[in-house]
């Protein structure tokens, strides 16, 4: 017997993989989400959700807390990798390295240890809930943002960027008229790979907060934890919904940038 | 394809028959034997030599002990869950299931209630009748349990006894353990302040104190700031009441949960959330210890547990503990068979754990109290704290008393044990022993924290959700306010622009063909 292995079969594991593990759970979080406690269609954890004031503003919170966190870590993140896409700078890779290792390492120890670093150089996590999360957040999302822009930097148009300053334009035009739109794509990943999981994130919060600042992951978990299935699988679509949104918003930046590419040659 | 298909079909049966197998073999004659136990993490004793713990795990002492007794082989299964909500979540859906399950109080009454438990035989467990203490039988005795009849109207069922359905396992007390040196408060004053519980809310400790991330044990402070005045009240009259008439009234506010309840909780809450250092699940242990905070609330099992480390620190903290007079909770976790489970065998199992020569090695190694009396426990507790020691480190009474002594009467518990009074000495009151076994004369303020009526869940649970969330200042919500506008005003201006762009080229286009034209026209006149 012979077994032919065409490229069609070998999607089929992947094919499976994505049926059970993606597209099943989220049928199920769709079903409990219009159901009630009974099984029956009911649309109380929708009224629920927007009825509530407390759930809308941890929502808000979220979305503010992410945005924030979104901003600072491309704040600092772009002129780092900047820096490390520079080969005189960062011979031999390893700085690049240094910045990713800490990824290796599992996030809940590295909170752990970084809630006793923020103590022991006097911010009291206690009294300072925000201040501590907001720092406990840049530092875990930071090698994310450095990564997607490192990748698009490497391949910047050094050319291009010469060429602008040969035509006339002061260091701050060159860096808003040809870095910027260059790395774009590597922008808009960067911000995708911060800004969800900073909403979803609980124990960032949970542990550098001492609790006093509750997420949209802590507010899911919680309803999780005390049998609320169809609250929280309400508030996972949501969750899901902005997830789209967002991806949408990526994508359409992504094939922007192709049409502008297209037109430039 | 189809030799794919085929080839398919065949390969995924034979995978499938290839994973029944061992259970098509196995499963069939021997499911008598298995017992399949969860319980708590760290809840029972196992084999750490490193900390001087050298028997074999309890349940393979078990094992052992079953297959010289019974002449049959046995297998247990031995789980261990984090939480009541998640392990009750588990057992509802029905994705688990055991013969042995070690819930708290509220967990049982609630699983009572869904009639998801079998009641043990009447002597199913001959040890656990003979040793249990009497006091917290009673205790579990008053617990009601609340049905629905078809109209859906609450009534309490009589009938049905958490004595019947549970086998007590470990208990405590929920307080205030402490640290007397923190070096900014005196400790006597301290300790005055650790007698009522609106110790939390004074700003003398702000920043210093932490509390559970847990709805129940929050709510528990609570209801004790929100209605101090009626238990402080209450307490003037304990002797007009009856110390029993007192508890039960002590018990009923406690388990207050109607809107005016909540209301007043959450607000006491709102304020504690002010002077709080954070709410925390086991960082507490820790923190006391290190000196971030001073008054943690704390289960007795894990304040003795704290004492014993911190006093064994190089550099060493005496911490102590608090039940504030005017009320305080009493908790304890029990055996339950859920539906399906082998009675016997979970029967045999709860009858040795029961047995006070085997009880006392879980004591030893958890810290907790058992809910099992007997002159084994009462030793190993006396060789632990009571100062009269031989030579052979064993608890001897015989030795005198020295001048200022603690005497510390347990016969409340220890009702098997003749003569059960310790002595401790003076500088080890409020310390471990006071821990794990109260007065007698706390016991009269101790109340069981019942589950939350079915109907006032998602009221508390919106009362936590409103606690936990962090309110935003009123400016943040005008500066968004005028950031969206500014956004759609820049969107709205943005596309305007953009079709007077593309008018303006599109007439300059057709301007430029007019012209184009027009010079054709000419070129060709």
């Amino acid at each position: 017997m012979r077994i032919r292995i065409s490229r069609k079969n070998l999607a089929v594991p992947y094919f499976i993989f994505l049926v059970l593990f993606i597209l099943i759970p989220i049928l199920i979080i769709i079903y409990y989400a219009f159901t009630n406690a009974e099984g029956y269609f009911s649309w109380d954890a929708l009224v629920a959700f927007f009825s509530s004031y407390t759930k809308l503003n941890v929502l808000l919170v979220s979305i503010l807390i992410g945005l924030f966190n979104t901003f600072l870590c491309l704040l600092i993140g772009y002129p780092l990798a900047y820096l490390l896409s520079n080969k005189k700078f960062n011979k031999n890779y390893i700085l690049v390295m240094l910045f990713v290792m800490p990824m290796w390492i599992n996030f809940v120890l590295r909170t752990g240890a970084l809630r006793d670093l923020l103590n022991w150089i006097g911010i009291n996590t206690g009294s300072y809930p925000l201040t501590s999360t907001m720092i406990g957040m840049v530092s875990n999302y930071l090698p994310f943002t450095i990564l997607p822009l490192y990748s698009t930097m490497l391949k910047l148009d050094q050319s291009q960027i010469e060429a602008a300053s040969d035509l006339g334009c002061n260091p701050l035009q060159v860096f808003t008229k040809s870095i910027i739109p260059q790395t774009i794509p590597g922008i808009v990943s960067a911000a995708m790979m911060v800004f969800m999981p900073t909403m979803s994130s609980y124990v960032i919060s949970d542990t550098l907060s001492e609790g006093k600042i509750t997420l949209f992951g802590n507010s899911i978990y919680l309803s999780f934890t005390n049998s609320d299935w169809n609250g929280g699988s309400f508030m996972a679509l949501i969750m899901l919904i902005i997830v789209f949104i967002s991806m949408i918003f990526s994508h359409k930046f992504d094939k922007k940038e192709d049409v502008q590419r297209g037109s430039n040659i | 394809m189809i030799k794919i298909n085929k080839l398919g079909k065949l390969a995924s049966f034979s995978a499938v028959l290839f994973i029944l197998t061992p259970c098509i073999t196995s499963c069939g004659d021997s499911n008598d034997t298995v017992l399949r136990i969860y319980n708590w993490e760290d809840y029972i004793y196992l084999n750490s030599p490193d900390d001087g713990y050298d028997e074999p795990d309890f349940i393979d002492q078990f094992e052992t002990w079953y297959e010289e007794t019974y002449h049959k082989n046995i297998t247990v299964i031995y789980d261990t869950f984090d939480t009541n909500e998640s392990m009750l979540s588990q057992i509802q859906t029905g994705k688990v299931s055991y013969d042995l399950i070690c819930p708290s109080d509220y967990t049982i009454q609630r699983m009572i209630q869904e009639d998801l438990l079998i009641p043990f035989d009447d002597n199913g467990t001959p040890y656990y009748d003979m040793y249990a203490s009497s006091y917290l039988l009673g205790k579990l005795d008053k617990i009601k349990i609340t049905k629905y009849d078809e109209n859906g109207d609450a009534y309490i069922d009589e009938s049905l006894n958490v004595n019947d359905y549970a086998r007590g396992y470990m208990w405590g007390t929920l307080g205030i353990l402490y640290n007397p040196e923190n070096g900014v408060v005196d400790p006597d004053e301290m300790r005055e302040d650790l007698e009522s519980w609106n110790c939390l809310w004074d700003s003398k400790y702000k920043n210093k104190v932490s509390i559970k991330d847990s709805l129940r044990d929050t709510y528990a402070a609570g209801i004790l700031r929100a209605f101090d005045k009626e238990f402080t009240d209450l307490k003037n009259n304990k002797e007009s009441l009856g110390l029993e008439a007192y508890n039960d009234e002590v018990t009923e506010i406690f388990n207050r949960s109607d809107d005016e309840a909540v209301s007043k909780v959450l607000d006491a809450l709102l304020e504690l959330k002010e002077n709080i250092f954070g709410f925390e699940v086991d960082s507490g242990k820790q923190d006391i210890q290190t000196g971030k905070i001073w008054l943690n609330l704390a289960w007795s099992g894990d304040a003795t547990y704290a004492m014993d480390q911190a006093e064994e620190n190089d550099d060493p903290i005496y911490l102590e503990y608090s039940i504030p007079d005017t009320g305080a909770n009493i908790w304890f976790d029990g055996w339950v068979m859920p539906k399906g489970a082998n009675k016997e065998l979970a029967q045999i199992f709860v009858d040795y754990i029961s047995n006070p020569i085997n009880a006392v090695k879980n004591v030893d190694y958890t810290g907790y109290s058992s809910f099992i009396e007997g002159q084994e426990i009462f030793d190993l507790i006396a060789s632990w704290y009571d100062p009269r020691i031989n030579e052979d480190e064993e608890f001897d009474p015989s030795i005198e008393v020295e001048d200022g002594w603690i005497k510390k009467d347990l016969s409340y518990f220890f009702e098997s044990v003749e003569n059960p009074i310790l002595y401790v000495e003076p500088d080890q009151k409020n310390r471990q022993l006071d821990t794990l076994y109260p007065n007698e004369d706390q016991l009269e303020y101790l109340a069981v924290m019942d589950d939350f009526p079915i109907d006032r869940r998602a009221q508390m649970l919106n009362m936590w959700e409103e606690l936990k969330s962090t309110p935003l200042p009123t400016y943040v919500y005008i500066i968004l306010a005028v950031a969206v506008v500014l956004l759609v005003g820049l969107i709205v201006g943005v596309l305007i622009k953009n079709r007077i762009v593309r008018h303006n080229r599109i007439t300059r286009r057709k301007l430029r063909q007019e012209t184009k034209k027009k010079a054709a026209q000419q070129l060709n006149n």
